[in-house]
């Protein structure tokens, strides 16, 4: 059983070869330091300025304890896996009564014996390193794919461990032999608890070195530290969606019949969105090559898989409604999904992820032009950080307020800027992949200006869309057989960050809050104004997009906010032609109850005021509703 | 897994920078360092004295593993007690914490009284930035059906007591492995006032 697991348990873009990895010497360690010499000089040089002296002083020495800890618990935690190497692994192996085989060791024990080797020389180098963090730098980054390699088998492997332990727990002879490992070793807790460690272990790297680089802003070193933290926090994101796609895989996702999970590749995001049409949110899961919809059932964590969209056949469009919390992409034919974001972060995580896929999956690239695709594309970062500043400032009362005079001020911008009308500015032209004539129908238009919605331009096919700002020129990779045109979707939420909102963001959100109904009039009449007559409706209904949120509020609910037997009242009351009797009613009702009148009383009093409030009942709350709202 | 009775493994869980390791460091050492907190240890195992009896906790820090739920559920599913931090003066921590409780719940398929699980608000000592009402995470607490304290690693306000408060909840569960479910007077009220509007409807 456990070597089928083991080796049957792809593990995704991790296919090191040992070979190329040659363990790490004393020598390597020593070439370290003299390349390095040179920049501690440097570090003198910062020291003698005076007043920084005691600041960087302060924050070396810092950093300096954080080495120390790090070599510190590199020993207990060797300690602890000499601990099960010995006590357990050599033990079993040597007493063949015990009944443990190599298989058996393996599934429980899977890679804990070259983890320990590694480490063991990882502590040594630590030493070396005299508790320069830039050595100690150099020395994670030189052995970060060992590390990733060795820690995602061991990781994706651990929750079968675990299980194999129980049931070997529950069996003699492994039971006994256990037991007597644990009796022998003096250990307070089972074996589970030493395997665990080792999964903990590589999380604490990261932290080590993310409190180093906090400390080290500004002093020489930093960048190096960065760049060993960004590659350990990249390799523990890869650890973590392995074991997810696993846990996915084995029991998790309900339904889904498109075979192996892990040749999808790297699972990138996971993230629940409320999805156009869509009653309860959907998870959506982005694999390199797929992208997933699912539906997460509440009880258990179990998602029932609803849609799959290929990534070589998926448009993303960025604006939908000028919303800039919405977002959709579009497959093949008529599937299309909108989702609303939770905030404008992750609105950009998601599409900038799944613009890079989408670049990734297109056939007949080479690496370089792929990735010279990629540095073309827009970089909105700092948009996106302006516009969450400005979602942070929004309290949650205004922020549904402020989304929409944003997005009418954005509307408004692209409107007034530009000289070609454009609502929804978006200027398409689909990359092509199959139909040359198409391709050359798009080069003939007119300085790329295509009017708005991708669902009128239902010539084309839709794969692989990518935004540019209008200025840019996305080179056209020349491929043979593959005729690709730029898709140039203009983004106006650049416009944001140039022009008005720079200014007074805040007054927006609170503009947005009072005067919302006239700020809307305002850019209607404002749009009338320079759109020709025909274009007029299309308007009209962003607008009524914009104002209702409708599809994402499906519930309707009495406006009243107080509970609809009270309402029922108050309406009788006040629109009934035949109030006075049923007051009469009331009066009666409420007389019976606290005992004036004796009990049979009641019965006509009931009797008269249903009569008479059922007659009115329906048409006046239906009026009364009307007015409301 | 085995289970003996007088060995209780209690992992700590939370937003990142809440405190975990400093309320573990605490419990284990007494002693907190201003300068330098060595704050990443893996687990730890100690004797604690519950009720006259010696008990081995093993407390399982989570720190580092905040961002990778797969990796925490691990932890999660071989979890007893759940210690759940929150600072007092970081909002953001303290609204992590239902997700963090359904997590738990989902893991372990338990719920309160039979899940042990406490909420502790850290940070005590920094009453002025403090951002979290007392009143308002006990009422948060009461309705997720767990005990709510508060503690300051930083001056070892609480911490001994709440990990004790766990253990006894853990000792309990495990002497009583079934306890019956209490009541919960609120639901009595509702009732009362449902039973009300009905007749009023019905009467209309």
């Amino acid at each position: 059983m456990g070597d089928q697991f083991i080796s049957h348990s792809p593990i995704p873009s991790v296919e090191l070869d040992d070979s190329t990895q040659p363990g790490f010497t004393l020598s390597d360690v020593s070439s370290l330091k003299s390349a390095s010499s040179g920049s501690e000089h440097s570090l003198d040089k910062v020291s003698t300025f005076g007043s920084n002296l005691n600041e960087v002083e302060k924050k070396l020495k810092h950093v300096g304890y954080l080495i120390d800890e790090m070599i510190e618990t590199e020993s207990t935690y060797i300690k602890a896996l000499t601990d099960v190497i010995e006590g357990y692994i050599k033990r079993l192996r040597r007493d063949i009564s015990s009944g443990f085989n190599d298989s058996i060791i393996k599934e429980v024990f899977v890679n804990i014996e070259d983890i320990c080797l590694f480490h063991d020389k990882l502590h040594h180098q630590l030493i070396d390193c005299d508790s320069d963090h830039k050595l100690v730098a150099q020395l994670f980054i030189k052995n970060i794919e060992k590390l990733a390699k060795m820690y995602i088998k061991f990781c994706s492997a651990f929750p079968r461990s675990l299980e194999k332990l129980e049931e070997l727990h529950g069996m003699d002879p492994y039971k006994s032999a256990l037991a007597q490992c644990q009796l022998e070793l003096g250990h307070m807790f089972a074996v589970e608890e030493y395997l665990h460690r080792a999964v903990q272990r590589f999380l604490k790297y990261p932290l080590l070195f993310k409190d180093m680089a906090k400390k080290l802003v500004s002093v020489d070193g930093h960048e190096i530290v960065k760049e060993a933290l960004d590659k350990l926090l990249v390799t523990a994101v890869k650890i973590n969606s392995v074991k997810r796609v696993q846990e996915l895989q084995a029991n998790e996702l309900v339904g889904w019949k498109g075979g192996d999970l892990t040749s999808m590749g790297d699972l990138l995001l996971e993230d629940s969105f409320k999805v156009a049409g869509a009653k309860d949110p959907r998870i959506l899961f982005l694999f390199k090559n797929c992208l997933l919809f699912t539906k997460k059932k509440e009880a258990d964590n179990i998602y029932s898989f609803k849609h799959s969209l290929p990534m070589n056949n998926i448009t993303l469009k960025e604006q939908v409604d000028n919303d800039f919390l919405k977002w959709s992409v579009l497959g093949k034919g008529s599937e299309s999904y909108t989702m609303l974001s939770k905030d404008p972060e992750q609105k950009d995580r998601w599409t900038r992820e799944l613009k890079r896929c989408i670049v990734y999956s297109t056939p007949g690239l080479t690496d370089i032009q792929k990735e010279a695709l990629l540095m073309k594309l827009p970089s909105l970062k700092n948009d996106v950080e302006h516009i969450n500043r400005i979602w942070k400032r929004a309290t949650k009362k205004t922020r549904k307020a402020a989304k929409r005079s944003e997005s009418v001020r954005i509307l408004h911008n692209t409107e007034c800027d530009s000289d070609n009308f454009s609502i929804n500015s978006e200027i398409s032209a689909a990359f092509d992949l199959d139909s040359p004539s198409v391709q050359n129908k798009n080069n003939s238009l007119p300085s790329s200006i295509e009017l708005k919605d991708r669902s009128l331009d239902n010539g084309f096919d839709r794969r692989s869309a990518l935004k540019k700002r209008p200025s840019e020129e996305v080179p056209i990779p020349e491929v043979d057989a593959l005729s690709i045109s730029p898709s140039i979707i203009v983004d106006p939420i650049p416009e944001i960050h140039s022009d008005s909102l720079s200014d007074t963001p805040l007054e927006v959100v609170n503009e947005g809050v009072t005067d919302e109904e006239d700020l809307v009039l305002t850019f209607k009449t404002e749009l009338s104004k320079c759109t020709e007559p025909e274009d007029v409706e299309v308007v009209d209904s962003d607008i009524e997009i914009i104002n209702s949120d409708e599809d994402f509020n499906e519930s309707v609910e009495f406006k009243t906010g107080a509970d609809p037997a009270l309402g029922y009242f108050t309406n009788l009351l006040l629109n009934s032609k035949f109030y006075p009797a049923t007051i009469l009613g009331l009066i009666y009702i409420f007389a019976c109850l606290v005992n004036f009148l004796p009990c049979y009383l009641t019965i006509p009093a009931i009797v008269l005021s249903t009569v008479f409030g059922y007659r009115s009942f329906p048409a006046q709350s239906l009026q009364s509703q009307k007015k409301l709202n | 897994m085995t289970t003996n009775s007088s060995k209780y493994n209690i992992t700590v869980i939370g937003a990142p920078g809440v405190g975990k390791s400093a309320i573990t460091l605490r419990l284990l050492y007494q002693e907190f360092v201003d300068d330098y907190e060595p704050t990443k240890l893996d687990s730890y195992q100690t004797m604690m004295d519950y009720q006259g009896q010696d008990v081995d906790v093993q407390i399982t820090d989570t720190a580092g593993q905040e961002d990778y739920a797969s990796v925490r559920d691990t932890f999660l599913r071989s979890g007893e007690g759940f210690l759940c931090v929150f600072s007092l003066t970081d909002s953001d921590s303290y609204s992590h914490i239902e997700e963090l409780y359904n997590q738990v719940k989902l893991a372990k398929s338990m719920e309160p009284p039979q899940l042990p699980f406490l909420i502790v608000g850290n940070k005590s000592d920094l009453e002025s930035s403090r951002q979290t009402k007392t009143e308002d995470a006990q009422r948060f607490a009461e309705s997720l059906g767990v005990k709510y304290m508060e503690t300051s690693a930083k001056n070892n306000e609480n911490v001994t007591e709440a990990f004790q408060f766990l253990i006894g909840m853990l000792v309990e569960s495990r002497s009583a492995e079934t306890a019956p479910i209490e009541s919960n007077t609120g639901k009595k009220k509702k009732k009362k006032n449902g039973g009300i509007k009905r007749f009023l409807c019905g009467l209309a």
